[in-house]
Protein backbone atom coordinates (compact mmCIF):
# COMPACT_ATOMS: atom_id res chain seq x y z
CA UNK A 1 0.00 0.00 0.00
CA UNK A 2 2.58 2.95 0.89
CA UNK A 3 4.77 1.42 -2.17
CA UNK A 4 2.35 1.81 -4.19
CA UNK A 5 1.37 5.56 -3.06
CA UNK A 6 5.09 6.04 -3.24
CA UNK A 7 5.24 4.56 -6.70
CA UNK A 8 2.35 6.65 -7.14
CA UNK A 9 3.57 10.35 -6.20
CA UNK A 10 6.83 9.53 -7.59
CA UNK A 11 5.16 8.93 -11.24
CA UNK A 12 3.44 12.24 -10.87
CA UNK A 13 6.25 13.77 -9.62
CA UNK A 14 8.62 12.45 -12.15
CA UNK A 15 5.72 13.53 -15.19
CA UNK A 16 5.71 17.39 -13.54
CA UNK A 17 9.50 16.86 -13.67
CA UNK A 18 9.32 16.36 -17.05
CA UNK A 19 6.55 18.45 -18.50
CA UNK A 20 8.43 21.28 -16.13
CA UNK A 21 11.77 20.85 -17.49
CA UNK A 22 9.95 20.94 -21.44
CA UNK A 23 7.98 24.51 -20.35
CA UNK A 24 11.35 25.65 -19.45
CA UNK A 25 13.26 24.76 -21.86
CA UNK A 26 10.76 26.16 -24.36
CA UNK A 27 10.53 29.23 -23.05
CA UNK A 28 14.09 29.65 -22.57
CA UNK A 29 14.23 28.68 -26.27
CA UNK A 30 11.66 31.22 -27.26
CA UNK A 31 13.59 33.83 -24.86
CA UNK A 32 16.64 33.35 -26.59
CA UNK A 33 15.22 33.31 -30.09
CA UNK A 34 12.77 36.44 -29.48
CA UNK A 35 16.51 38.15 -28.52
CA UNK A 36 18.11 37.30 -31.96
CA UNK A 37 18.41 40.24 -34.53
CA UNK A 38 16.36 37.41 -37.23
CA UNK A 39 13.48 37.74 -34.90
CA UNK A 40 13.57 41.61 -34.47
CA UNK A 41 13.57 41.88 -38.42
CA UNK A 42 11.03 39.89 -38.79
CA UNK A 43 8.43 42.62 -38.53
CA UNK A 44 8.02 44.81 -41.73
CA UNK A 45 8.40 48.08 -39.78
CA UNK A 46 12.24 47.30 -38.25
CA UNK A 47 13.77 46.55 -41.92
CA UNK A 48 14.98 49.91 -42.42
CA UNK A 49 16.51 49.80 -38.92
CA UNK A 50 17.81 46.41 -39.33
CA UNK A 51 19.59 47.33 -42.44
CA UNK A 52 20.90 50.05 -41.36
CA UNK A 53 22.63 48.00 -38.41
CA UNK A 54 23.47 45.18 -40.57
CA UNK A 55 25.93 48.16 -42.08
CA UNK A 56 27.01 49.92 -38.85
CA UNK A 57 30.01 49.43 -36.93
CA UNK A 58 27.94 47.62 -34.36
CA UNK A 59 26.60 44.98 -36.04
CA UNK A 60 28.15 42.24 -34.15
CA UNK A 61 25.81 43.19 -31.18
CA UNK A 62 22.46 42.08 -30.89
CA UNK A 63 19.54 44.35 -30.88
CA UNK A 64 19.00 43.57 -27.66
CA UNK A 65 22.36 43.92 -26.14
CA UNK A 66 21.52 47.95 -26.90
CA UNK A 67 17.68 48.19 -26.53
CA UNK A 68 16.70 46.16 -23.23
CA UNK A 69 17.48 47.48 -19.98
CA UNK A 70 20.82 46.34 -18.24
CA UNK A 71 19.83 44.86 -15.36
CA UNK A 72 18.71 41.55 -13.68
CA UNK A 73 16.36 38.93 -15.79
CA UNK A 74 13.14 39.43 -14.49
CA UNK A 75 13.35 43.58 -14.95
CA UNK A 76 14.42 42.71 -18.43
CA UNK A 77 11.64 39.88 -19.29
CA UNK A 78 8.84 42.30 -17.37
CA UNK A 79 10.06 44.82 -20.33
CA UNK A 80 10.76 42.51 -23.18
CA UNK A 81 7.12 41.22 -22.75
CA UNK A 82 5.69 44.75 -22.12
CA UNK A 83 7.18 46.48 -24.96
CA UNK A 84 6.81 43.70 -27.07
CA UNK A 85 3.28 43.83 -26.82
CA UNK A 86 2.83 47.38 -27.76
CA UNK A 87 5.20 46.53 -30.37
CA UNK A 88 2.85 43.35 -31.68
CA UNK A 89 -0.01 46.10 -31.29
CA UNK A 90 1.30 48.68 -33.76
CA UNK A 91 2.29 46.08 -36.47
CA UNK A 92 -0.57 44.37 -36.85
CA UNK A 93 -2.36 47.23 -36.95
CA UNK A 94 0.77 48.69 -39.09
CA UNK A 95 0.16 52.03 -37.50
CA UNK A 96 3.62 52.55 -36.14
CA UNK A 97 5.38 56.14 -37.39
CA UNK A 98 6.43 57.06 -40.98
CA UNK A 99 10.28 57.78 -39.12
CA UNK A 100 10.56 55.19 -35.89
CA UNK A 101 11.81 56.57 -33.04
CA UNK A 102 13.16 55.95 -29.36
CA UNK A 103 10.74 56.75 -26.84
CA UNK A 104 12.07 58.56 -23.83
CA UNK A 105 11.96 55.57 -21.88
CA UNK A 106 13.81 53.50 -24.44
CA UNK A 107 16.58 56.52 -24.60
CA UNK A 108 17.48 56.28 -21.23
CA UNK A 109 17.94 52.26 -21.83
CA UNK A 110 20.20 52.63 -24.73
CA UNK A 111 22.01 55.47 -23.33
CA UNK A 112 22.70 53.19 -20.24
CA UNK A 113 24.18 50.56 -22.44
CA UNK A 114 26.39 52.89 -24.00
CA UNK A 115 28.04 53.31 -20.91
CA UNK A 116 27.82 49.99 -20.30
CA UNK A 117 31.16 49.58 -22.69
CA UNK A 118 32.17 53.20 -23.00
CA UNK A 119 31.74 54.30 -19.28
CA UNK A 120 35.94 54.91 -19.37
CA UNK A 121 35.95 57.18 -22.21
CA UNK A 122 33.62 59.88 -20.30
CA UNK A 123 33.97 58.57 -16.83
CA UNK A 124 36.12 62.11 -16.42
CA UNK A 125 33.66 63.99 -17.89
CA UNK A 126 30.16 65.58 -17.05
CA UNK A 127 28.92 63.26 -19.53
CA UNK A 128 29.79 60.25 -16.37
CA UNK A 129 27.42 61.97 -14.18
CA UNK A 130 24.15 60.96 -15.49
CA UNK A 131 21.74 61.64 -17.80
CA UNK A 132 23.83 62.55 -20.44
CA UNK A 133 21.97 61.98 -24.00
CA UNK A 134 24.83 60.33 -25.94
CA UNK A 135 22.96 59.47 -28.75
CA UNK A 136 21.79 62.97 -29.47
CA UNK A 137 25.27 63.44 -30.65
CA UNK A 138 26.12 59.95 -32.34
CA UNK A 139 22.30 60.01 -33.61
CA UNK A 140 23.77 57.67 -37.04
CA UNK A 141 26.44 55.25 -35.43
CA UNK A 142 23.91 52.49 -35.84
CA UNK A 143 20.48 53.54 -37.38
CA UNK A 144 20.64 56.87 -39.64
CA UNK A 145 20.08 57.55 -43.07
CA UNK A 146 23.54 57.52 -44.14
CA UNK A 147 23.55 53.92 -43.41
CA UNK A 148 20.46 53.00 -45.61
CA UNK A 149 20.77 55.27 -48.46
CA UNK A 150 18.95 53.84 -51.52
CA UNK A 151 15.02 54.27 -50.26
CA UNK A 152 11.95 53.12 -51.98
CA UNK A 153 13.21 50.72 -54.48
CA UNK A 154 10.52 50.18 -57.59
CA UNK A 155 10.84 46.78 -59.27
CA UNK B 1 -22.53 21.96 -21.04
CA UNK B 2 -22.81 26.04 -21.15
CA UNK B 3 -19.72 25.97 -19.21
CA UNK B 4 -17.96 23.63 -22.23
CA UNK B 5 -19.45 26.00 -24.64
CA UNK B 6 -18.21 29.33 -23.28
CA UNK B 7 -14.76 27.40 -22.71
CA UNK B 8 -14.63 26.04 -26.42
CA UNK B 9 -15.82 29.83 -27.88
CA UNK B 10 -13.20 31.29 -26.03
CA UNK B 11 -10.58 28.76 -27.33
CA UNK B 12 -11.44 29.60 -30.79
CA UNK B 13 -11.36 33.29 -30.41
CA UNK B 14 -7.86 33.34 -28.54
CA UNK B 15 -6.58 31.14 -32.00
CA UNK B 16 -8.32 33.43 -34.45
CA UNK B 17 -6.80 36.11 -32.98
CA UNK B 18 -3.17 34.41 -33.14
CA UNK B 19 -3.74 33.68 -36.35
CA UNK B 20 -4.75 37.28 -37.95
CA UNK B 21 -2.05 38.62 -35.81
CA UNK B 22 0.55 35.97 -37.23
CA UNK B 23 -0.78 36.20 -40.50
CA UNK B 24 -0.65 40.42 -40.22
CA UNK B 25 2.75 40.36 -38.69
CA UNK B 26 5.07 37.57 -40.48
CA UNK B 27 2.82 36.06 -43.49
CA UNK B 28 1.23 39.42 -45.27
CA UNK B 29 3.84 42.16 -44.77
CA UNK B 30 2.91 44.58 -46.69
CA UNK B 31 5.18 45.24 -49.73
CA UNK B 32 8.76 46.52 -49.49
CA UNK B 33 9.34 47.64 -52.83
CA UNK B 34 6.84 49.53 -55.28
CA UNK B 35 5.91 47.41 -58.62
CA UNK B 36 7.16 49.00 -61.37
CA UNK B 37 4.43 49.84 -64.28
CA UNK B 38 5.77 51.32 -67.86
CA UNK B 39 4.24 53.90 -68.76
CA UNK B 40 4.53 55.27 -72.13
CA UNK B 41 7.06 58.15 -73.52
CA UNK B 42 5.03 61.31 -74.00
CA UNK B 43 2.29 60.83 -71.75
CA UNK B 44 2.61 63.79 -69.06
CA UNK B 45 -0.46 63.25 -67.12
CA UNK B 46 -0.26 62.64 -63.55
CA UNK B 47 -3.21 61.03 -62.99
CA UNK B 48 -2.32 58.41 -65.94
CA UNK B 49 0.66 58.03 -63.74
CA UNK B 50 -1.57 58.31 -60.67
CA UNK B 51 -3.24 54.83 -61.56
CA UNK B 52 -0.31 52.83 -61.12
CA UNK B 53 1.72 54.87 -58.69
CA UNK B 54 -1.11 55.84 -56.37
CA UNK B 55 0.60 56.50 -53.05
CA UNK B 56 2.58 58.63 -54.41
CA UNK B 57 0.16 60.22 -56.79
CA UNK B 58 -2.37 61.15 -53.80
CA UNK B 59 0.68 63.19 -52.64
CA UNK B 60 1.47 64.74 -54.99
CA UNK B 61 -2.17 66.23 -55.42
CA UNK B 62 -1.67 67.88 -52.00
CA UNK B 63 0.68 70.15 -54.33
CA UNK B 64 -2.75 71.85 -54.53
CA UNK B 65 -3.09 72.95 -51.37
CA UNK B 66 -2.91 76.86 -50.67
CA UNK B 67 -1.65 77.22 -47.10
CA UNK B 68 1.02 79.91 -45.46
CA UNK B 69 3.97 77.89 -44.31
CA UNK B 70 4.46 76.76 -40.53
CA UNK B 71 6.31 79.71 -39.93
CA UNK B 72 4.27 82.30 -41.27
CA UNK B 73 7.45 82.76 -44.46
CA UNK B 74 6.56 81.75 -47.79
CA UNK B 75 3.65 79.04 -48.60
CA UNK B 76 1.81 79.00 -50.92
CA UNK B 77 -0.77 81.26 -51.05
CA UNK B 78 -0.59 83.89 -53.77
CA UNK B 79 -0.19 86.97 -52.39
CA UNK B 80 1.97 89.64 -53.68
CA UNK B 81 4.99 89.88 -51.91
CA UNK B 82 5.51 93.76 -51.83
CA UNK B 83 2.70 93.63 -49.36
CA UNK B 84 5.24 92.23 -46.89
CA UNK B 85 8.31 94.20 -48.23
CA UNK B 86 7.31 97.26 -49.74
CA UNK B 87 10.99 98.39 -51.01
CA UNK B 88 10.38 95.59 -53.85
CA UNK B 89 8.32 98.25 -55.67
CA UNK B 90 11.05 100.80 -55.66
CA UNK B 91 14.09 98.50 -56.28
CA UNK B 92 12.20 96.73 -59.41
CA UNK B 93 10.74 100.19 -60.61
CA UNK B 94 10.67 100.03 -64.62
CA UNK B 95 10.45 96.26 -65.11
CA UNK B 96 7.82 93.12 -64.93
CA UNK B 97 8.37 92.75 -61.04
CA UNK B 98 6.95 95.94 -60.02
CA UNK B 99 3.79 94.95 -61.76
CA UNK B 100 3.41 91.44 -60.38
CA UNK B 101 5.33 89.57 -57.88
CA UNK B 102 3.31 87.01 -55.84
CA UNK B 103 3.92 84.64 -53.64
CA UNK B 104 4.79 80.98 -55.50
CA UNK B 105 2.04 78.12 -55.69
CA UNK B 106 2.85 74.47 -56.05
CA UNK B 107 3.67 72.73 -58.96
CA UNK B 108 0.52 72.12 -60.03
CA UNK B 109 -0.41 75.55 -61.15
CA UNK B 110 2.59 76.24 -62.93
CA UNK B 111 1.23 76.90 -66.54
CA UNK B 112 -2.15 78.80 -65.02
CA UNK B 113 0.56 80.99 -62.95
CA UNK B 114 2.62 81.54 -65.66
CA UNK B 115 -0.51 82.39 -68.25
CA UNK B 116 -2.62 84.98 -65.71
CA UNK B 117 0.62 86.45 -63.94
CA UNK B 118 0.89 90.47 -65.36
CA UNK B 119 4.30 90.04 -66.00
CA UNK B 120 3.49 88.15 -69.49
CA UNK B 121 2.99 90.54 -72.48
CA UNK B 122 3.25 89.32 -76.30
CA UNK B 123 6.55 90.05 -76.79
CA UNK B 124 7.61 88.29 -73.66
CA UNK B 125 9.68 84.96 -75.17
CA UNK B 126 9.29 81.33 -75.16
CA UNK B 127 12.19 80.69 -72.91
CA UNK B 128 9.79 81.26 -70.01
CA UNK B 129 7.96 77.98 -70.22
CA UNK B 130 11.15 76.08 -69.58
CA UNK B 131 10.63 75.38 -65.78
CA UNK B 132 6.37 75.57 -65.94
CA UNK B 133 5.74 72.37 -68.22
CA UNK B 134 6.85 68.75 -68.44
CA UNK B 135 5.80 69.13 -72.35
CA UNK B 136 9.00 70.92 -72.77
CA UNK B 137 10.39 67.59 -73.30
CA UNK B 138 8.69 67.77 -76.81
CA UNK B 139 9.28 71.04 -76.97
CA UNK B 140 13.10 70.77 -77.08
CA UNK B 141 12.98 67.52 -78.85
CA UNK B 142 11.13 69.28 -82.29
CA UNK B 143 12.28 72.84 -81.88
CA UNK B 144 16.52 72.33 -79.81
CA UNK B 145 17.03 76.03 -78.19
CA UNK B 146 14.73 77.60 -81.03
CA UNK B 147 11.63 77.67 -78.91
CA UNK B 148 13.67 80.22 -76.25
CA UNK B 149 12.87 83.18 -78.98
CA UNK B 150 9.20 82.13 -80.10
CA UNK B 151 6.47 84.57 -78.39
CA UNK B 152 5.21 83.04 -75.28
CA UNK B 153 1.87 83.08 -76.42
CA UNK B 154 2.26 80.98 -79.13
CA UNK B 155 3.37 78.01 -76.83
CA UNK B 156 0.60 78.56 -74.32
CA UNK B 157 -1.45 76.11 -76.63
CA UNK B 158 1.06 73.33 -76.33
CA UNK B 159 1.69 73.84 -72.29
CA UNK B 160 -0.76 70.75 -71.50
CA UNK B 161 0.40 69.60 -68.50
CA UNK B 162 2.62 71.86 -65.40
CA UNK B 163 5.44 70.69 -63.45
CA UNK B 164 4.61 66.61 -63.82
CA UNK B 165 5.66 63.03 -62.71
CA UNK B 166 7.57 63.28 -66.26
CA UNK B 167 9.98 66.54 -65.24
CA UNK B 168 11.68 64.10 -62.78
CA UNK B 169 10.80 60.36 -63.60
CA UNK B 170 11.75 58.35 -66.53
CA UNK B 171 8.38 56.47 -67.64
CA UNK B 172 9.74 53.51 -68.46
CA UNK B 173 11.73 52.75 -65.38
CA UNK B 174 11.11 55.48 -62.78
CA UNK B 175 14.70 56.52 -62.34
CA UNK B 176 14.84 60.07 -61.55
CA UNK B 177 16.07 62.38 -64.77
CA UNK B 178 16.42 65.67 -65.39
CA UNK B 179 14.90 67.00 -68.20
CA UNK B 180 16.15 70.78 -68.65
CA UNK B 181 18.68 71.19 -70.82
CA UNK B 182 20.24 74.30 -69.06
CA UNK B 183 21.02 72.18 -66.58
CA UNK B 184 22.28 70.05 -68.16
CA UNK B 185 24.56 72.16 -69.73
CA UNK B 186 25.59 73.88 -66.75
CA UNK B 187 26.37 71.00 -65.10
CA UNK B 188 28.79 69.97 -68.11
CA UNK B 189 30.23 73.49 -68.28
CA UNK B 190 31.73 72.68 -64.38
CA UNK B 191 32.84 69.15 -65.28
CA UNK B 192 29.95 67.53 -63.81
CA UNK B 193 28.41 64.48 -65.90
CA UNK B 194 24.94 63.98 -64.90
CA UNK B 195 24.54 60.53 -66.45
CA UNK B 196 27.35 59.57 -63.51
CA UNK B 197 24.95 61.03 -60.88
CA UNK B 198 24.39 58.61 -57.78
CA UNK B 199 20.86 58.23 -57.19
CA UNK B 200 21.35 60.53 -54.01
CA UNK B 201 22.75 63.07 -56.20
CA UNK B 202 19.81 62.88 -58.42
CA UNK B 203 17.10 63.69 -55.08
CA UNK B 204 19.12 66.83 -55.64
CA UNK B 205 19.48 67.60 -58.99
CA UNK B 206 15.97 67.33 -60.03
CA UNK B 207 15.08 70.27 -58.06
CA UNK B 208 18.29 71.54 -59.04
CA UNK B 209 17.25 71.63 -62.75
CA UNK B 210 14.52 74.58 -62.24
CA UNK B 211 15.31 76.19 -58.81
CA UNK B 212 18.28 78.22 -59.52
CA UNK B 213 19.39 81.26 -60.99
CA UNK B 214 19.67 81.66 -64.77
CA UNK B 215 19.68 84.56 -67.40
CA UNK B 216 18.22 84.54 -71.09
CA UNK B 217 21.65 84.96 -73.54
CA UNK B 218 20.45 88.14 -75.63
CA UNK B 219 20.96 86.56 -78.74
CA UNK B 220 19.08 83.58 -79.02
CA UNK B 221 17.17 83.51 -75.43
CA UNK B 222 18.80 80.47 -74.55
CA UNK B 223 18.50 79.47 -70.33
CA UNK B 224 22.10 79.88 -69.20
CA UNK B 225 22.83 79.46 -65.05
CA UNK B 226 26.13 81.91 -64.33
CA UNK B 227 27.86 79.10 -62.89
CA UNK B 228 31.28 79.50 -64.32
CA UNK B 229 33.04 80.88 -61.19
CA UNK B 230 31.19 78.83 -58.40
CA UNK B 231 27.58 78.99 -57.36
CA UNK B 232 27.93 81.98 -54.08
CA UNK B 233 26.47 85.53 -55.08
CA UNK B 234 30.11 87.04 -55.01
CA UNK B 235 30.99 84.19 -57.70
CA UNK B 236 27.76 84.69 -60.07
CA UNK B 237 28.13 88.31 -59.42
CA UNK B 238 31.58 88.05 -60.98
CA UNK B 239 30.17 85.91 -63.78
CA UNK B 240 28.18 88.59 -64.91
CA UNK B 241 30.21 91.65 -64.65
CA UNK B 242 32.39 89.77 -67.55
CA UNK B 243 28.83 90.44 -69.40
CA UNK B 244 28.38 86.66 -70.44
CA UNK B 245 27.18 86.15 -74.42
CA UNK B 246 26.47 90.14 -74.26
CA UNK B 247 23.86 90.08 -71.14
CA UNK B 248 24.56 92.99 -69.77
CA UNK B 249 21.75 93.82 -67.37
CA UNK B 250 17.98 92.99 -67.32
CA UNK B 251 16.95 96.26 -67.03
CA UNK B 252 18.21 99.81 -66.20
CA UNK B 253 16.56 101.58 -62.93
CA UNK B 254 14.59 104.65 -64.06
CA UNK B 255 15.65 106.41 -61.04
CA UNK B 256 19.45 105.91 -60.50
CA UNK B 257 19.74 104.27 -64.15
CA UNK B 258 22.27 101.71 -63.07
CA UNK B 259 21.93 97.94 -65.44
CA UNK B 260 20.27 96.25 -63.05
CA UNK B 261 20.39 92.11 -62.63
CA UNK B 262 17.01 90.58 -61.34
CA UNK B 263 17.96 87.34 -59.02
CA UNK B 264 15.77 84.21 -59.55
CA UNK B 265 14.88 81.66 -56.93
CA UNK B 266 18.61 80.15 -56.27
CA UNK B 267 17.92 77.39 -53.76
CA UNK B 268 19.80 74.80 -55.52
CA UNK B 269 23.15 77.55 -55.25
CA UNK B 270 22.09 78.52 -51.43
CA UNK B 271 21.45 74.65 -50.18
CA UNK B 272 24.84 73.85 -52.01
CA UNK B 273 26.72 76.03 -49.80
CA UNK B 274 24.89 75.06 -46.97
CA UNK B 275 25.08 73.09 -43.86
CA UNK B 276 22.95 70.61 -45.30
CA UNK B 277 24.07 70.27 -48.82
CA UNK B 278 27.42 70.14 -48.07
CA UNK B 279 26.45 67.13 -45.20
CA UNK B 280 25.07 64.91 -48.50
CA UNK B 281 21.72 65.95 -47.33
CA UNK B 282 19.34 65.80 -50.49
CA UNK B 283 16.44 68.13 -51.15
CA UNK B 284 14.83 64.97 -51.37
CA UNK B 285 15.50 63.95 -48.00
CA UNK B 286 13.63 66.93 -46.24
CA UNK B 287 11.01 68.00 -48.94
CA UNK B 288 10.12 64.60 -49.81
CA UNK B 289 10.28 62.25 -46.95
CA UNK B 290 9.85 58.73 -46.39
CA UNK B 291 5.88 58.38 -44.82
CA UNK B 292 3.90 54.93 -44.63
CA UNK B 293 0.86 53.96 -45.24
CA UNK B 294 -1.15 51.13 -44.18
CA UNK B 295 2.99 49.86 -43.37
CA UNK B 296 3.86 50.37 -46.82
CA UNK B 297 6.63 53.33 -47.39
CA UNK B 298 6.40 55.86 -50.24
CA UNK B 299 8.27 58.91 -51.03
CA UNK B 300 6.07 62.25 -50.42
CA UNK B 301 5.32 63.99 -53.33
CA UNK B 302 4.23 67.09 -51.47
CA UNK B 303 6.96 69.26 -52.08
CA UNK B 304 6.61 72.07 -49.22
CA UNK B 305 7.63 72.90 -46.12
CA UNK B 306 9.85 69.83 -44.27
CA UNK B 307 8.07 71.83 -41.27
CA UNK B 308 4.25 70.67 -42.14
CA UNK B 309 5.92 66.84 -41.71
CA UNK B 310 9.01 67.62 -39.15
CA UNK B 311 9.20 63.85 -38.05
CA UNK B 312 9.95 61.94 -41.12
CA UNK B 313 11.29 65.13 -42.35
CA UNK B 314 14.18 66.19 -40.01
CA UNK B 315 13.84 64.00 -37.06
CA UNK B 316 15.38 60.62 -38.94
CA UNK B 317 18.58 62.76 -38.07
CA UNK B 318 17.41 65.73 -35.88
CA UNK B 319 16.66 64.14 -32.33
CA UNK B 320 15.03 67.01 -30.49
CA UNK B 321 11.22 67.83 -30.00
CA UNK B 322 9.18 69.09 -32.98
CA UNK B 323 8.84 72.46 -31.18
CA UNK B 324 12.33 72.74 -30.59
CA UNK B 325 13.42 72.00 -34.28
CA UNK B 326 10.01 74.48 -35.19
CA UNK B 327 11.56 76.83 -32.99
CA UNK B 328 15.27 76.96 -34.12
CA UNK B 329 13.96 77.75 -37.92
CA UNK B 330 11.56 80.23 -37.03
CA UNK B 331 14.54 82.17 -34.95
CA UNK B 332 17.11 81.94 -38.09
CA UNK B 333 13.76 82.99 -40.58
CA UNK B 334 13.10 85.95 -38.10
CA UNK B 335 17.22 87.58 -38.10
CA UNK B 336 17.60 86.76 -42.03
CA UNK B 337 13.99 88.46 -42.24
CA UNK B 338 14.94 91.69 -40.46
CA UNK B 339 18.22 91.88 -42.21
CA UNK B 340 16.27 91.17 -45.54
CA UNK B 341 13.97 94.01 -44.68
CA UNK B 342 16.91 96.58 -44.12
CA UNK B 343 18.61 96.06 -46.85
CA UNK B 344 15.92 96.06 -49.15
CA UNK B 345 15.37 99.48 -47.92
CA UNK B 346 18.87 100.54 -48.29
CA UNK B 347 19.02 99.78 -51.53
CA UNK B 348 15.63 101.64 -52.72
CA UNK B 349 17.44 104.40 -50.62
CA UNK B 350 20.41 104.39 -52.80
CA UNK B 351 18.36 104.46 -56.28
CA UNK B 352 16.48 107.31 -54.98
CA UNK B 353 19.71 109.36 -53.52
CA UNK B 354 21.45 108.79 -57.08
CA UNK B 355 18.62 110.01 -58.84
CA UNK B 356 18.62 113.23 -57.15
CA UNK B 357 22.41 113.48 -57.23
CA UNK B 358 22.39 112.86 -60.92
CA UNK B 359 19.57 115.99 -61.21
CA UNK B 360 22.29 118.42 -59.43
CA UNK B 361 24.06 121.06 -61.56
CA UNK B 362 28.00 119.67 -60.82
CA UNK B 363 28.24 115.91 -61.21
CA UNK B 364 31.43 114.34 -61.10
CA UNK B 365 30.45 111.55 -63.63
CA UNK B 366 32.36 108.87 -63.31
CA UNK B 367 32.08 108.73 -59.61
CA UNK B 368 28.62 108.60 -60.30
CA UNK B 369 28.97 105.71 -62.42
CA UNK B 370 30.60 104.39 -59.34
CA UNK B 371 27.78 104.48 -57.30
CA UNK B 372 25.45 102.77 -59.93
CA UNK B 373 27.59 100.19 -59.74
CA UNK B 374 27.72 99.88 -56.37
CA UNK B 375 23.67 100.15 -56.16
CA UNK B 376 23.79 97.24 -58.60
CA UNK B 377 25.94 94.80 -56.34
CA UNK B 378 24.22 96.12 -53.27
CA UNK B 379 20.59 95.32 -54.87
CA UNK B 380 21.76 91.64 -56.40
CA UNK B 381 23.43 90.86 -52.71
CA UNK B 382 19.57 91.66 -51.15
CA UNK B 383 17.85 90.19 -54.17
CA UNK B 384 19.94 86.55 -54.00
CA UNK B 385 18.39 86.01 -51.09
CA UNK B 386 14.67 87.94 -51.06
CA UNK B 387 13.94 85.90 -54.23
CA UNK B 388 15.60 82.86 -52.65
CA UNK B 389 12.43 80.72 -51.28
CA UNK B 390 13.68 79.37 -47.24
CA UNK B 391 14.37 83.24 -45.74
CA UNK B 392 17.73 81.99 -45.14
CA UNK B 393 17.17 78.09 -43.87
CA UNK B 394 18.82 76.62 -46.87
CA UNK B 395 22.26 78.50 -45.75
CA UNK B 396 21.84 80.83 -43.04
CA UNK B 397 25.41 81.94 -42.02
CA UNK B 398 25.98 83.10 -46.11
CA UNK B 399 22.53 84.12 -46.23
CA UNK B 400 23.15 86.77 -43.30
CA UNK B 401 26.66 87.80 -44.32
CA UNK B 402 25.28 88.31 -48.25
CA UNK B 403 22.61 90.62 -46.71
CA UNK B 404 24.80 92.43 -44.39
CA UNK B 405 27.33 92.90 -47.75
CA UNK B 406 24.19 94.47 -49.66
CA UNK B 407 23.52 96.81 -46.21
CA UNK B 408 27.45 98.40 -46.94
CA UNK B 409 27.28 98.36 -50.42
CA UNK B 410 23.89 100.31 -50.38
CA UNK B 411 26.03 102.55 -47.85
CA UNK B 412 28.88 102.90 -49.96
CA UNK B 413 26.40 103.94 -52.74
CA UNK B 414 24.74 106.69 -51.48
CA UNK B 415 28.32 107.98 -50.06
CA UNK B 416 29.44 107.81 -53.40
CA UNK B 417 26.86 109.40 -55.34
CA UNK B 418 26.45 112.73 -52.79
CA UNK B 419 30.40 112.90 -53.11
CA UNK B 420 29.67 113.21 -56.81
CA UNK B 421 27.08 115.49 -57.11
CA UNK B 422 28.34 117.38 -53.63
CA UNK B 423 25.02 116.86 -52.03
CA UNK B 424 24.38 115.52 -48.85
CA UNK B 425 21.04 112.89 -49.57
Amino acid sequence: MIQKVLKGSAGVAAVGIVIGLVIAAISAGSYHLAGTPQFCAACHSMASVHAGWQQSEHKQFACIECHLPDSNLVHQVAYKAAVGMRDLYHETLRSYPDAIKLTDGGREIVNGNCLRCHFSTVEKTDMASGGANCIQCHRNLVHGPALTKGGVKVE
Amino acid sequence: MSKRLLIITGLMVIALAFVIVAARVFFFQPPSVVKLTKIPDGEYDPAVWGKHYPLEYQSYLKNREMAPSPTGFGGSVKVQKSVAEPALLENFKGMAFSKDYAEDRGHPYAVEDLMETKRVTPKTVGSCMTCKSANLIDIFKERGWGYGKTPLPELFPLLKHPITCANCHEPATMKLRVINPAFIEAMANRGIDIKKATREEMRSYVCGQCHVEYYFQPETQKVTFPWQNGLNPEEMYAYYAGQPFGFAQDWVHPDSQAKMLKAQHPEFETWSGGVHGKAGVSCADCHMPFMREKGQKYSSHWLTSPLKNIGPSCQTCHDQSEQWLLERVKTTQNHVWQLQKLAGEWVAKAHAVIGKAGAAPKIDAAELDKSRELVRKAQWFWDIVAAENSMGVHNPDQVLNTLGRSIDLAHQAIETANRAAGTNF
